[in-house]
């Protein structure tokens, strides 16, 4: 079963981003912040990653960079979560380094879709 | 006078980053909401009754809605403080019409209208940001289907036009340049002359139908987005004929 770090700090989307994401069969660990995601990074590898860029007290930006110079995580694909239009964000997570992007709201259908691409690709 | 123009402009700036940040917040608990009545509708394909799914599909294109116009109400506010980037890539307008008339074959086709088109043959490519100017045509189509009743016909077109057949006074536009000229007109119930300059205002509705919705913001932000790329969008129409939106693009050679 492949393991999927969600950073989002609005508990009540994380639960239902949770709860679609293991209707499909993904194990979900949900990190509030920054601070949880540094603890969580030393003692799990995940085979992907959501990350909501709206984060309060910490740049998302720098989060995502951290995330991708992290030796054991380095090859690990990023999906930042934005609420920016679609041109905004596919410039911004190319900037990042991220491989995709979602605009909330979100359609699942597009989110499921991304994820499985994007494992596939590993 | 100038410190009042300088004021003025400084307040409405202020006032888009607010209403910007405001649309910006709200779409987390409209993500959610969304999440929760489409998780509602997923996982209870089965069991369940004909009533809730209805109510279900209800909820579910009022989301929708109430996303587009947050959308727009967003759009407008970044347009009219000037901080929109326009991302202009050389593109055939051909293109950009027949992406749009493709997104709207369902609600076409259900209301048995017909496209007729009569797009130039090699028109001149245009440097335009594809998405703004899909979103203008789409507007326009939008309404087109709107305020025409069923088993009618809309009719697009283009041309290439030089400025001399032009009335010069009322549009403004550039003496020496040439323009795409994209043209949609329907046979719908018309536009009066009092409203055909009105209509482009912010949260102008149209002086008959309650029922035809919208947010008021399509045409404003479509003129804004044609402005933006130098050009001019306006109606012709007469009450009970139909009636017919225009815009021009400048060409770059």
């Amino acid at each position: 079963m492949k393991t999927i770090l969600l950073i989002e700090d609005d508990i009540n989307l994380a639960e239902l981003v949770k709860i679609r994401l293991e209707s499909h069969g993904y194990q979900i660990i949900n990190v509030p912040d920054g601070l949880e995601m540094l603890k969580i990074m030393r003692k799990t590898k995940p085979d992907l990653i959501i990350l909501d860029i709206m984060l309060p007290r910490i740049d998302g930006y720098k989060l995502c960079r951290l995330l991708k110079s992290y030796e054991p995580y380095k090859n690990i694909p990023i999906i930042i979560f934005t609420a920016l239009t679609g041109k905004e964000s596919k410039i911004m997570a190319k900037d990042m380094g991220a491989e995709s992007y979602i605009a909330k709201p979100f359609d699942s259908n597009k989110l499921i879709g991304e994820i499985s691409n994007l494992l596939k690709a590993n | 006078m100038k410190s009042i123009h300088v004021k003025i402009n400084k307040s409405n700036s202020i006032r888009a980053d607010i209403i910007a940040g405001f649309a910006h917040e709200l779409k987390t608990p409209i993500a959610s909401v969304k999440e929760a009545v489409s998780l509602l509708v997923d996982l209870n394909k089965v069991n369940c009754d004909k009533k809730t799914k209805h109510i279900l599909s209800i909820a579910e294109s009022e989301i929708n809605r109430l996303i587009k116009m947050i959308d727009n109400l967003l759009e407008i506010s970044l347009l009219e403080s000037g901080k929109i980037r326009l991302y202009r890539e050389k593109t055939k307008i051909d293109e950009i019409i027949n992406r749009t008339i493709g997104s709207k074959s369902f609600i076409i086709q259900r209301k048995n209208m017909r496209i007729k088109k009569y797009l130039i043959a090699n028109a001149p490519r245009v440097i335009i940001d594809k998405d703004r100017i899909f979103e203008v045509v789409a507007n326009l189509l939008d309404n087109a289907i709107k305020f025409t009743p069923e088993y009618g016909t809309i009719t697009i077109s283009t041309q290439i036009i030089k400025i001399d057949e032009f009335q010069l006074k009322k549009l403004y536009l550039n003496l020496k340049q040439e323009y795409v000229k994209f043209t949609i007109t329907n046979t719908g119930p018309g536009i009066s002359k009092r409203n055909l300059t009105r209509i482009f205002q912010k949260f102008e509705r149209p002086d008959t139908d309650r029922k035809i919705r919208g947010s008021g913001l399509g045409l404003a932000i479509a003129q804004n987005i044609i402005e933006l790329h130098k050009g001019k969008i306006w109606a012709t129409s007469e009450k009970g004929k139909g009636a017919s939106f225009h815009f021009v693009i400048p060409v770059e050679r």
